[in-house]
């Protein structure tokens, strides 16, 4: 016989091969719960899948972000820190010369001042002492007659250098023993007067002073 | 193929569990006994006919008809599931008359002669490799064509051709020489 007939015979014995009864029984519900446990676990790995990519992308989104806001507050804050001292620096500059320049005048007309009320006090000076007054120019008297109302012990005690107390005493001795050392001083500030006043012109040629940076 | 089972695959593909169910009672006894034949143990072989039906169920959407029909599709999962089994475990032996279920199967045929033969042949085929023995199983047992076969044991069809004629060449000199 040929061994394909053989094998052919041989199938009648594996065709008779079945699975058990209880398999064919449950064999498809249990498939079926397993496709459905596949599916919900398919859904879960999916939706895991998501939730990590969208925590990922929060994470990087907040990550960079806050990056990015530091960073540029760095520049901001920097850039208008420059730009701060960039506009002022003008204005500071016109302000310590115009402050400068006020007490310069304070210094100058402080001894005159003094001289004046003290002549107001003694009625046979008076004559020299206006005399004296009307060569000092009035807006600087009456400016600082105004400061003085406004704040009589703050700035000009504050501001006003013990030269000018020092000049005003030395005024009136000076006036008592011969007046040569307040003609000295008086000397000495018109000169200092004048390399303020050249210093002060040749910063308006480089800035020009407004007279509202004052304040 | 048939329309109907092309419906049905369809309908399977689409999400449909009774059409699988369908599937399922027409290839169950065919899936079983192909594994079973080839590990020789009952619950194993339930355990991966529904590995098999379960990969197919999630692969089905892959499928194509190009490709092959429908059955060697089925029995390609079936085999691969085989192997890895047996990769698992060791080799299995074909000595089928330690197992009873096919060893009873035998014994109905009343024909002691032709038990004799079909002990025989058991003994020329568990000699036989893997991949030899799934062609004879696939072309005698489950009358499958060569194109099919090849599909299956990843072959050209010309080579299951000439695979086969070897085999059943090796397998009639076994028998001879044990006969003689």
């Amino acid at each position: 016989m040929k061994i394909e007939e053989k094998l052919k015979n041989l199938k009648r014995a594996y065709s008779a091969i079945e699975p058990g009864r209880e398999f064919k029984k449950t064999g498809f519900l249990k498939l079926k719960q397993r496709i459905e446990n596949e599916r919900i676990g398919v859904k879960r790995a999916v939706l895991l899948r998501y939730a990590m990519t969208a925590a990922l992308a929060i994470l990087l989104i907040a990550v960079s972000g806050t990056i990015l806001l530091k960073a540029t507050n760095k520049d901001t804050n920097a850039a208008l820190f420059y730009k701060n001292q960039i506009e002022n620096l003008p204005s500071r500059i016109g302000n310590s010369l115009f402050n400068a320049y006020q007490t310069q005048i304070k210094t100058e007309n402080a001894p005159k001042l003094l001289k004046k009320e003290e002549t107001q006090n003694t009625p046979q000076s008076s004559a020299s002492a206006a005399s004296t007054n009307s060569a000092t120019p009035t807006p600087n008297r009456e400016s600082e007659k105004t400061r003085e109302k406004s704040n009589p012990q703050g700035i000009s005690a504050k501001k006003e250098p013990k030269e000018i107390r020092k000049a005003a005493t030395q005024e009136k001795t000076g006036e008592k023993s011969g007046n040569t050392r307040g003609n000295d001083h008086r000397n000495n500030d018109q000169s200092e007067m004048d390399t303020i006043k050249q210093t002060l012109k040749d910063a308006e040629k480089i800035i020009p002073i407004n007279a509202n940076r004052a304040d | 193929m048939d329309s109907d089972l092309k419906k049905l695959i369809e309908k399977a593909r689409e999400g449909d569990n009774e059409a699988f169910g369908k599937i399922y009672d027409l290839f169950l006894s065919r899936i079983y006994r192909y594994i079973y034949f080839s590990i020789r143990n009952r619950e194993a072989a339930e355990d991966l006919t529904q590995e098999t039906f379960l990969r197919c169920w999630k692969n089905i959407s892959s499928f194509s008809q190009k490709r092959g029909s429908f059955v060697s599709f089925l029995f390609t999962i079936a085999r691969n599931i085989t192997i890895d089994w047996t990769r698992k475990k060791k080799q299995v032996s074909l000595e089928l008359v330690e197992d009873h279920q096919l060893a009873d199967n035998i014994e109905i045929d009343k024909n002691v002669i032709r038990q004799e033969e079909n002990q025989l042949l058991l003994k020329a085929l568990s000699k036989l490799k893997e991949k030899e023995k799934n062609i004879i199983i696939l072309r005698f047992f489950e009358e499958l064509s060569f194109a099919e076969i090849g599909r299956i044991v990843g072959k050209k069809e010309a080579t299951v051709r000439v695979s086969l004629h070897r085999i059943l060449k090796v397998m009639r000199e076994e028998i001879i020489n044990h006969e003689n």
